[in-house]
């Protein structure tokens, strides 16, 4: 078995797919969390640690202490290790498909989260989010669960029959959006069953229900 | 080519899936995925169209954007997907899971600057514009080219993973495509980098296709 090691901020952020995957996998590994002030913002262990990552950038996976960078290569490297990934290579795209759109998603979000000084632009922003981005991405998602059930998989995860890299990106990526627009899913049912489907997996509910509160 | 789909599902098994990529007919995000067909020598419709068209094919669209290719008709996109999808089924995805995730970090980065790059291109504001390009040049293709020679130098300094052409050299490859059409001494201080663009550039499937290829401005 490989030795692990998780590096990223004391945040969800781009690292928690990565943990998501590991408790998915139930696969041990060290998650290490560089501690922020939160009234600075600022990062004292991060200032120190930078020069030595390869993209001077988190998060960074160690496996057997070679390091990988990219959030996204990071998940679906672990993916693919842990067999999260479908099980062909048509489905692995499918399920790449469907992570690399999320992180579309997440792009979108960030524009608000980084609209700091602007109030009137950061609200221009959400509704933007709330009529335009939201219902895109939604739709999206919908219309993969509506196709899958036509083609008789009901199961309700998004590609193949069980989880995948796919359920556990479009649910983190749907957390901090709910956090600050609890309503979104409101009338969308097979996405809220969806996101308690992930909530009551044997392997993640623990995690999910005492994972640290943090802003992102 | 002769359509031998009907007559056997033997043969069926043995021909070629049908490729057809739809794009506008501009580099972009469907130029890597042509450098895939290209490398491997492998046969696609390369569908290029105007905004005017693409009006017609976007239902057509997995989720209603271009790139997207379909494969025997079945539909597959984003662009780093496709390319991913590609390189795995041709054989220029790495030789196991830790280079194909190496050739991954390196689209990704890639990634990182094509959005920089894109910045100034949609700014309207000509102030806002001047300061992004301004941007791009003083700060973020330093970054970046650094980055890649240091990944290119630790890997030996000839191919970006392992010892052979693989999806991670054409995507780097691609990257600088718009940035050295506006800076072109970019890549002066990284002798490793500015080899491997020649030698992709050389290889006899691109080659030709190099040269005759339209200018686009993105």
């Amino acid at each position: 078995m490989s030795v692990y090691k998780l590096i990223y901020f004391d945040l969800r952020g781009r690292g928690e797919i990565p943990r998501l995957l590991f408790q998915a996998a139930g696969v041990k590994y060290e998650d290490k969390r560089l501690k922020l002030d939160i009234s600075t913002g600022t990062c004292t262990e991060w200032k120190t640690l930078k020069s030595r990552m390869p993209q001077n950038a988190l998060p960074v996976l160690e496996v057997d202490g070679k390091q990988l960078s990219q959030s996204l290569t990071i998940a679906r490297y672990l993916a693919k290790e842990f067999g999260l990934i479908g099980t062909t290579n048509w489905q692995q795209a499918q399920v790449e498909q469907i992570a690399d759109t999320m992180d579309d998603l997440r792009a979108e979000v960030a524009k608000w989260i980084y609209e700091t000084e602007d109030q009137k632009k950061k609200d221009e922003i959400a509704l933007h989010l709330r009529t335009e981005i939201y219902p895109k991405f939604i739709r999206i998602l919908e219309t993969i669960l509506e196709e899958n059930k036509e083609n008789g998989n009901a199961s309700g995860y998004f590609v193949g029959g069980d989880l995948t890299l796919a359920d556990l990106s479009v649910y983190e990526t749907f957390t901090f959006p709910l956090g600050i627009h609890p309503d979104i899913l409101n009338n969308h049912p097979d996405l809220q069953e969806h996101r308690e489907r992930i909530e009551g997996h044997t392997l993640l509910a623990d995690y999910i229900k005492n994972r640290p509160e943090r802003p992102v | 080519c002769t359509d031998f789909s009907n007559h056997s599902p033997l043969l069926k098994i043995a021909t070629m899936p049908s490729y057809k990529l739809y794009y506008f007919d501009v580099r972009g995000r469907g130029e890597l995925i042509r450098y895939v067909f290209l490398a491997a020598g492998k046969e696609f419709d390369d569908i290029r169209f105007t905004s005017e068209v693409w009006k017609e094919h976007k239902p057509k669209a997995p989720y209603g954007q271009a790139p997207f290719l379909e494969i025997d008709g079945k539909p597959l996109a984003q662009s780093n997907t496709i390319a991913r999808y590609l390189a795995r089924e041709f054989g220029l995805a790495g030789k196991d899971s830790w280079e194909q995730a190496k050739i991954d970090e390196l689209l990704d980065l890639s990634e990182d600057m094509f959005k920089e790059v894109g910045k100034p291109i949609f700014e309207k504001d000509e102030e806002k514009k001047k300061e992004l390009l301004k941007n791009l040049t003083d700060v973020v293709y330093p970054k970046f080219v650094q980055l890649f020679e240091k990944s290119l130098t630790a890997n030996g300094g000839k191919f970006f993973v392992g010892n052979e052409l693989t999806l991670g050299d054409l995507a780097v490859y691609c990257a600088f495509d718009t940035p050295l059409k506006s800076s072109p001494n970019l890549m002066d201080d990284c002798p490793n980098l500015k080899a491997q663009r020649s030698m992709v550039e050389g290889l006899p499937k691109l080659a030709a296709y190099l040269k005759t290829r339209k200018d686009s401005h993105i």
